[in-house]
């Protein structure tokens, strides 16, 4: 793996995910966008090294939480709170980490259903961060983000994982023919970009 | 190398700490914090995520009818029919603005001390419900927070975050937000008359596509009236929240009618959009530009 190399890919499917969430969101309703950066998280968390797997959590995090600003109650302007979607993703890695040895790894297939699997851990670890931040706690009176509600968010988050597993798929297949060439990585020759 | 690896860890772990103690940090110190790079983020997603988007746009419309069985020539002659209806469309379009933007001079005052800025749309996102519009002009620009945001004279939100080459609106159909209005039928005060208008205050529907408000059952509000800005809670009335497109008696209370009113066209599918910088703003910009005190 190269980090320049991952990093301009990180940017590409961060500019996917905004361009694209113009298909997918409904406006007032459930959001509906493929996370394009859990499918690279996924893609990273096969084949890297553990370390730089964890790194790529943590950063891939970040800049959903930069291109992601909410809008709390009481305030005229939105706000990116760093932190949220870096910890959730960061527990999606280290989750990654412990299950990719369980299936080949050489199949969209698998970038798939890693997807859908990991997308479940980071939507609920981001819900449960953003749901302890708006309770009052200790020195912090906690904010509300407008229109919380953590139920909707997870309805909404569970079609979210849907549009990213059947993202997953071509973007897999995609990354798998030619990310090795790409990043570096020790895709196995026999399966790479088949089912 | 085995150093290496628990000084990465370390870091790992201390980076964490942090991510945490970010996460828990009232919004204004987090907003502090994020501001430099969120800017440089939106600084470098804006060029590519623009072009993406109008991409998506294209795919997001239906196609047009598949017309392969028919001559080159036929196609041909419909293409200039379209287009020359398409142009017709976009001339009557031109002739509603100019009417619209007539009848809110009349109903509202000049704009003398305004200046429009043009910005585009560089993506629309949606984070907990709540649409936002990724603009391309910045503070460079004189943009700030607060400016009021519009589609020719429909409104579209607020400038909610600024830096120094991009920004964020914050639509109007935003959950929980209320606007006063007045509705007045299509096309009144244009000639110099006062026409009938009636004040209401419009909540954001639960669909987050339109507004529903109540006005006394005895006053007279028709499908197809606009409903026109006069909140003093914004820095310009005037502009079109929206059109009537139902008007029936409460079930609740039988002397109040229930009105919803919808944006004339939705608004977190635009491509471009026009904000409304004060001069004043503009001129102090310069003069800063003037004094290398940017």
């Amino acid at each position: 793996m190269r980090w320049l190399i991952l990093l301009l890919m990180a940017y590409v499917f961060v500019v996917l995910e905004q361009g694209l969430s113009l298909v997918f969101d409904q406006p007032g309703k459930y959001n509906f966008a493929p996370g394009m950066l859990l499918i690279l998280l996924v893609y990273v968390g096969m084949f890297a090294p553990p370390m730089m797997v964890l790194w790529t959590g943590i950063i891939l995090g970040l800049l959903h939480d930069l291109s992601h600003p909410v809008k709390l109650t009481g305030e005229l302007a939105d706000a990116a709170i760093m932190g949220p979607a870096a910890l959730a993703y960061l527990l999606g890695a280290v989750a990654m980490l412990q299950i990719r040895g369980v299936v080949y790894r050489g199949s969209p297939l698998s970038i798939a259903l890693f997807s859908f699997i990991i997308s479940i851990i980071v939507h609920l670890a981001f819900v449960l961060i953003f749901m302890l931040r708006g309770l009052p706690m200790m020195f912090f009176p906690g904010e509300q983000v407008i229109q919380w509600s953590w139920s909707a968010e997870l309805v909404g988050r569970f079609f979210s994982l849907l549009t990213t597993f059947a993202v997953a798929l071509p973007m897999g297949w995609l990354l798998l023919r030619f990310g090795s060439a790409a990043f570096g990585t020790d895709v196995p020759k026999s399966g790479s970009g088949r089912w | 190398m085995k150093r290496s690896l628990i000084n990465q860890r370390q870091m790992l772990w201390v980076v964490v700490l942090l991510l945490l103690v970010l996460c828990v940090l009232p919004t204004s110190k987090a907003e502090w914090i994020s501001r430099t790079p969120r800017s440089v983020v939106e600084t470098l997603t804006m060029p590519l995520s623009h072009p993406v988007r109008l991409v998506a746009m294209r795919f997001y419309q239906k196609p047009v009818d598949d017309q392969e069985t028919i001559d080159s020539l036929r196609r041909q002659r419909d293409d200039y029919h379209r287009l020359a209806y398409k142009m017709q469309l976009m001339l009557e379009e031109e002739r509603a603005l100019n009417q619209q933007f007539q009848q809110m001079r009349e109903l509202f005052g000049d704009f003398s001390n305004q200046i429009f800025v043009t910005a585009s749309v560089g993506y629309s996102s949606q984070s907990f419900r709540q649409m936002s519009l990724r603009l391309n002009r910045g503070r460079r620009h004189g943009l700030d927070v607060g400016q009021v945001v519009s589609s020719g004279s429909q409104l579209v939100g607020r400038i909610s975050n600024v830096n120094m080459v991009s920004s964020t609106v914050t639509l109007i159909t935003e959950p929980k937000t209320t606007l006063m209005v007045r509705i007045v039928p299509p096309g009144a005060g244009a000639d110099g008359t006062v026409p009938r208008q009636v004040e209401a205050i419009l909540e954001v529907a639960d669909d987050g596509q339109g507004f529903y408000g109540t006005v006394d059952v005895n006053r007279t509000v028709r499908v197809g009236d606009i409903a026109f800005l006069a909140d003093n809670q914004w820095p310009r009335d005037g502009f079109i929240v929206g059109r009537v497109v139902d008007a029936q008696t409460s079930p609740n209370d039988p002397l109040r009618m229930r009105v919803r009113v919808e944006p004339e066209q939705p608004l977190h599918r635009l491509s471009s959009v026009t904000v409304l910088v004060p001069e004043a703003s503009l001129r102090q910009r310069d003069t800063s530009e003037g004094d290398g005190t940017r």
